[in-house]
């Protein structure tokens, strides 16, 4: 079923933009692409789970889940005639869209209850010791930048935590921050959209940072060469806060018209509003221009991703619930990790909808242009070794990647044909037209070219 | 034995060309087609160095600057030729600015450095720590920001979550090692951006807070402030956060601000603007240690006396300094080491003053406060408690802290320990099940009569310290059993001083499931093959010892009907330690009376109190304090005190260019 879309001079007319409308919106741009001949981004939307998905709970029903160690060859299934297993019925409406991939190996990420930036980054992380490289999304964010290179928002056990590192990197030894209140992450992307004495506020802000700047600058002069690197830093991070409050300043009619409105499940502290609110924020801003790429890390990282689902009725722990997944006299910890996982769907089909509703180049969508990767922190088990990591991809990149609803499933870890999750980064980054074969690092008990190139059965 | 020196100035220049040559010498013998010792065949790569992977160069990196290659037992290259090898290599490497120096300077490296060349003295005394910004701890920040703000804005809410440390200030160190490490930390955008909204909130109380003062609710009802005015308001500012005057330049820039800021908005936002910006001034937010005066013949210069007030005012609390050191550097009374002595050797008296920073060391050495991280299964009845573990254990820290004498020796021996009165002495049901299930862990039965006179003997079981505390032994443990390998890693470590590699890409660490094999024997079956025992050799024999109790601290003589085995071994190559073990209780106790565990001990005092890795320039600096240490009968106080008079504290090497500059 198709949702049905504004046409664009209807939509036009309700950004209802006067006389004063700031040049060239990045909204407006979008659209008039199009008309140009030219191609909108490409938008990644990364949902990261915490702990494990098991790849039985991404499987149909019709199609015959065959556990690891039987896999001997790459085998595929259209998605035709079987039903979508529980955690990705709310996405039945966009089958046309999803791909399923069973059977990457990500076992250079070493495994365990997470992989903390190791799942986007294909390395072994050691609990956020050793950042690598940058992850996937920091390297298709920097290629394509909004405002914002990437935006990355995320939930915690630990709710009266702000931030955490967890998840991204923007680059060797340089994690980025995963904003984990939504009223913070509001702050920072829509902050220059306030009235009255709120606005008041930012004009003095930026008043701030210009001095600032001015000031770091003369402090860097009188110390000369010491510490020249924690003063560069310091000068720089100001400066990007400066160009950044500015040019939020030159979009604010913009994002007046993609912000969403505030409600109270942008300060509650219940898990499930925290992520709504988060689903919300990263549509606007991809629709916004602010990113176009978005990351929401849902408990990602060690000990944090023992969340309570308490918004959905559940009263036990991931971590606990990890534990209990395989226990086959009790099924309830399985069925409630496939109710949380159904939830994740829900915020992501209700974006995909939202995505579908907004014009975008010649009698396209926003959603054409964007592909959202559903995966898990910490691959296949509780504590897991990463032999397999399902992915669940979401949107056909404007034609290329291969559509029309598949399964895909990689032969066993070590055996010809196997893949590790390394060639599917490989593959969005050429989904994204960046000719790149060697994201991430290797796992030296694999022959090398199982990690090089992109997935060529996904690539259109 | 493990460690490297550190001159690198005495390294040749390199060529390139000498890499394979290195590994065909050192690495070649085992790594070849034959043998591929570890699955690494070197070959292909000594033949051309175009082939070679960044994984496995890194893995090269890593094993060779670790000194884990060439194995001990085989020829070993010179230090210098190690160094030159290092320096290629590292040049291929992305990231290639890494040099030898630099790694051993990041947090959890400090091991690395040569341990006898630390307490051997040297030719010259000349310790001094490299000129430097060491951003301000979360504690201290946490004191700043409450104070200034006046109102408790960050605060500790242990039951839900929050240690009131602001995410500005996160630490960013790896795990094991001191979190406030002067190297580890800097502002980056994420971080700025959360300092700049943290500041904002700050300035924000100071004005519109019931709290705020009459002073500035005075400015705020004046239509057009004159300069003076703002001065008064700038005065304040800089007094709150900085503790000094501004210069007129600074005045200048900051009511200008203000003015600008006014004409915009208003004088509300205006004042908040100029408040802020002295909160975020880099002086603000990083410990500013550069010195001052004429450089000595080493290129040191002694700390300038404001440096001093707030390096000995930090090292000791999370305060700003108080009024007696204020008043010692507004005396002049602050320029000499035995002007430094007199006011540490004054706070340290002052138990209470000083108590969270000391505490917090040992809370940071033995890492026991991560027992409350431990997931276990609600199934396992004794999973309650760990706040109380922990407290039990700080307990323990302050009572022999208190006494002060021989510190290590009874934190690795002492047979007393005190229990939770909360958890005895509470309300029904939690009594019942702190009785069944808390107490036996402690080594007391259930019936136990409650001993208000704490710290007590268990009944059961004999106790050997922090190392078979019940928070430390839940602290290194999993859901269902001991971390017998982590345990051993940290016996190795932070007693022995020796190190450990990471754990190599694609080893599957996993051990078998079989319920019917005890630890030790699911152990055996995976460590002991040979790529694995090079490393596990370091650790499973200092952490099997421990096996004598269970993963809440619970004492046992059986597991599984059988009768724990407690054997080990150390071996690191010093004759008062090396040898067999027969239980946990004969191997505290050899680890309590070594010299070389005193010192290592010094070390890690040492990276506490001076944010930063010892080096080898830093050796009369630990000789000093390990023997102050000795001769106050193991006194902490004596050892601090020592190390806070110490040239590594009070002088500050300037960078080889300014000297060069000022040599011009």
């Amino acid at each position: 079923m198709k949702m049905p879309q504004l046409s664009r001079r209807r939509f036009l007319n309700h950004l209802s933009l006067g006389a004063s409308a700031p040049i060239l919106l990045p909204l407006l741009n979008n659209i008039a692409l199009g008309e140009e001949g030219k191609v909108a981004p490409l938008r990644f939307l990364f949902v990261v789970e915490g702990n494990s998905v098991p790849p039985q709970q991404v499987c149909p029903i019709g199609i015959p889940f065959i556990e690891r160690e039987q896999r001997n060859g790459y085998v595929e299934h259209s998605l035709d005639g079987s039903t979508l297993p529980t955690a990705l019925k709310p996405v039945e409406q966009f089958r046309d869209k999803l791909t399923i991939v069973q059977g990457l190996s990500g076992r250079m990420c070493s495994g365990g209850h997470s992989s903390d930036h190791g799942a986007l980054g294909a390395y072994h992380a050691n609990q956020g010791r050793s950042i690598l490289a940058p992850t996937i999304d920091a390297v298709l964010g920097q290629a394509n930048p909004g405002i914002f290179e990437n935006l990355v928002l995320g939930i915690s056990s630990n709710a009266k935590k702000v931030v955490d590192f967890n998840c991204s990197a923007a680059a060797r030894g340089r994690s980025l921050a995963t904003l984990l209140h939504p009223s913070v992450a509001y702050e920072r992307l829509f902050g220059s959209v306030a009235e009255g004495e709120a606005k008041a506020s930012f004009q003095a802000r930026s008043n701030l940072l210009d001095y600032m700047r001015e000031d770091i600058k003369h402090a860097r002069r009188e110390l000369g060469s010491i510490e020249k690197e924690k003063m560069d830093a310091y000068l720089s991070s100001f400066e990007t806060l400066q160009s950044t409050s500015k040019r939020l300043v030159e979009y604010r009619d913009t994002l007046k018209e993609v912000a969403p409105a505030v409600t109270d499940k942008y300060s509650s502290t219940v898990e499930t509003d925290r992520l709504d609110a988060h689903f919300e924020l990263a549509t606007a801003a991809l629709i916004g221009g602010l990113s176009n790429c978005a990351t929401i890390s849902s408990g990602v990282g060690f000990p944090n991703f023992n969340i309570t689902f308490s918004g959905l009725g559940i009263t036990t722990g991931k971590h606990p619930m990890g534990h209990a997944l395989y226990n086959e006299e009790n099924h309830d910890a399985w069925e409630m990790s496939e109710k949380i996982r159904a939830f994740h769907f829900q915020l992501i089909a209700r974006t995909m909808r939202k995505l579908q509703s907004m014009p975008e180049g010649d009698g396209g969508t926003m959603l054409d242009n964007t592909v959202v990767v559903y995966l898990s922190d910490g691959a296949e088990t509780h504590h897991s070794r990463c032999f397999e990591w399902p992915f669940v991809v979401l949107g056909d990149a404007n034609g290329r990647i291969k559509s029309g609803g598949r399964y895909l499933q990689y032969p066993d870890y070590g055996t010809k044909g196997h893949r590790t999750i390394n060639a599917l980064y490989n593959t969005f980054l050429h989904a994204a037209k960046i000719q790149k074969n060697d994201f991430g690092h290797m796992d030296p008990n694999l022959d090398e070219s199982m990690h090089r190139g992109p997935l060529s059965e996904m690539l259109a | 034995m493990p460690g490297a020196d550190l001159e690198t100035d005495s390294a040749k220049a390199f060529s390139m060309e000498e890499l394979p040559v290195f590994m065909k010498t050192y690495c070649a013998d085992c790594h070849n087609p034959e043998k591929e010792k570890g699955d690494i065949d070197l070959t292909p790569i000594i033949e051309n160095l175009d082939l070679a992977g960044t994984d496995i160069l890194e893995h090269v990196f890593d094993m060779v600057s670790f000194l884990e290659m060439p194995p001990e037992d085989e020829n070993q290259p010179s230090y210098d030729e190690r160094q030159q090898f290092l320096k290629g290599l590292g040049s291929l490497l992305p990231g290639s600015e890494i040099e030898m120096k630099d790694l051993f300077a990041q947090p959890a490296h400090g091991n690395y450095v040569n341990h006898e060349k630390l307490f051997t003295e040297p030719g010259q005394r000349k310790a001094a720590t490299p000129v430097r910004l060491w951003r301000m701890s979360p504690h201290i920040f946490k004191e700043q920001a409450n104070r200034i703000s006046r109102t408790v804005m960050l605060r500790v809410q242990a039951n839900q979550g929050s240690d009131g440390l602001h995410p500005a200030f996160s630490y960013m160190t790896p795990p094991h090692a001191f979190r406030d490490h002067a190297e580890a930390h800097s502002f980056e955008e994420a971080t700025t951006e959360l300092l700049f909204n943290v500041c904002w909130q700050i300035s924000g109380y100071e004005i519109n807070s019931p709290k705020s003062s009459d002073i500035i609710q005075g400015f705020l009802k004046l239509k057009t402030p004159a300069k003076e005015d703002w001065k008064k308001m700038i005065r304040l500012q800089y007094s709150m956060a900085l503790r000094r005057d501004p210069t007129e330049e600074e005045f200048d820039g900051l009511i200008a601000l203000g003015e600008k800021t006014r004409t915009e908005t208003g004088i509300r936002e205006a004042l908040q603007t100029v408040l802020t910006a002295v909160l975020l001034k880099p002086e603000a937010v990083y410990r500013f240690e550069i010195g001052q005066g004429e450089p000595d013949q080493y290129g040191r210069v002694f700390l300038a006396p404001n440096e001093v007030m707030h390096a000995i005012a930090f090292a000791l609390t999370d305060k700003v300094p108080d009024p007696s050191l204020t008043n010692a550097m507004g005396t002049g009374k602050l320029e000499t080491r035995a002007d430094v002595r007199k006011q540490v050797e004054r706070l340290l008296a002052n138990r209470e003053a000083t108590k969270e920073r000391i505490l917090r060391f040992f809370q940071e050495y033995f890492e026991y406060p991560s027992a409350t991280e431990v997931f276990k299964d609600a199934r396992r009845p004794n999973a309650i408690f760990a706040n109380n573990r922990v407290a039990d254990a700080d307990d323990l820290v302050l009572w022999i802290l208190g006494e002060d004498r021989d510190v290590l020796k009874r934190l690795l021996t002492e047979e007393h320990l005190f229990v939770s009165r909360k958890a005895i002495l509470g309300r029904e049901p939690v009594v019942f099940r702190a009785r069944r299930d808390f107490l036996p862990d402690y080594g007391f039965q259930n019936d136990w009569v409650y001993n208000e006179n704490q710290p007590v003997k268990p009944t059961e079981a004999r106790r050997s310290g922090m190392l078979t505390h019940p928070a430390w032994l839940l602290a290194f443990s999993d859901n269902e059993k001991n971390q017998a390998i982590q345990r051993g890693k940290w016996i190795q470590t932070k007693l022995l001083g020796g190190t450990i590699p990471e754990t190599p890409i694609g080893v599957d660490a996993k051990l078998p499931d079989d319920p019917h094999l005890t630890l030790r024997e699911k152990m055996g079956k995976v460590t002991n093959a040979e790529y694995c025992w090079r490393c596990h050799q370091k650790m499973d024999p200092l952490g099997l010892p421990l096996e004598q109790f269970d993963d809440f601290g619970r004492f046992r003589k059986m597991e599984l009907d059988k009768p724990v085995v407690t054997t080990g071994r150390i071996a690191i190559g010093d004759p008062e330690l090396d040898g067999p073990i027969t239980d946990s209780y004969e191997m505290m106790e050899r680890l309590a009376n070594s010299t070389r565990v005193e010192q290592v001990f010094v070390r890690h005092v040492f990276r506490y109190f001076l944010g930063r890795n010892e080096t080898i320039d830093d050796a009369p600096t630990l000789i000093d304090a390990h023997n102050a240490y000795r001769e106050n009968n193991g006194s902490m106080k004596a050892l601090v005190a020592s190390l806070l008079t110490s040239d590594s504290f009070l002088y500050r090497q300037l960078p080889p260019e300014s000297m060069q500059a000022s040599n011009n």
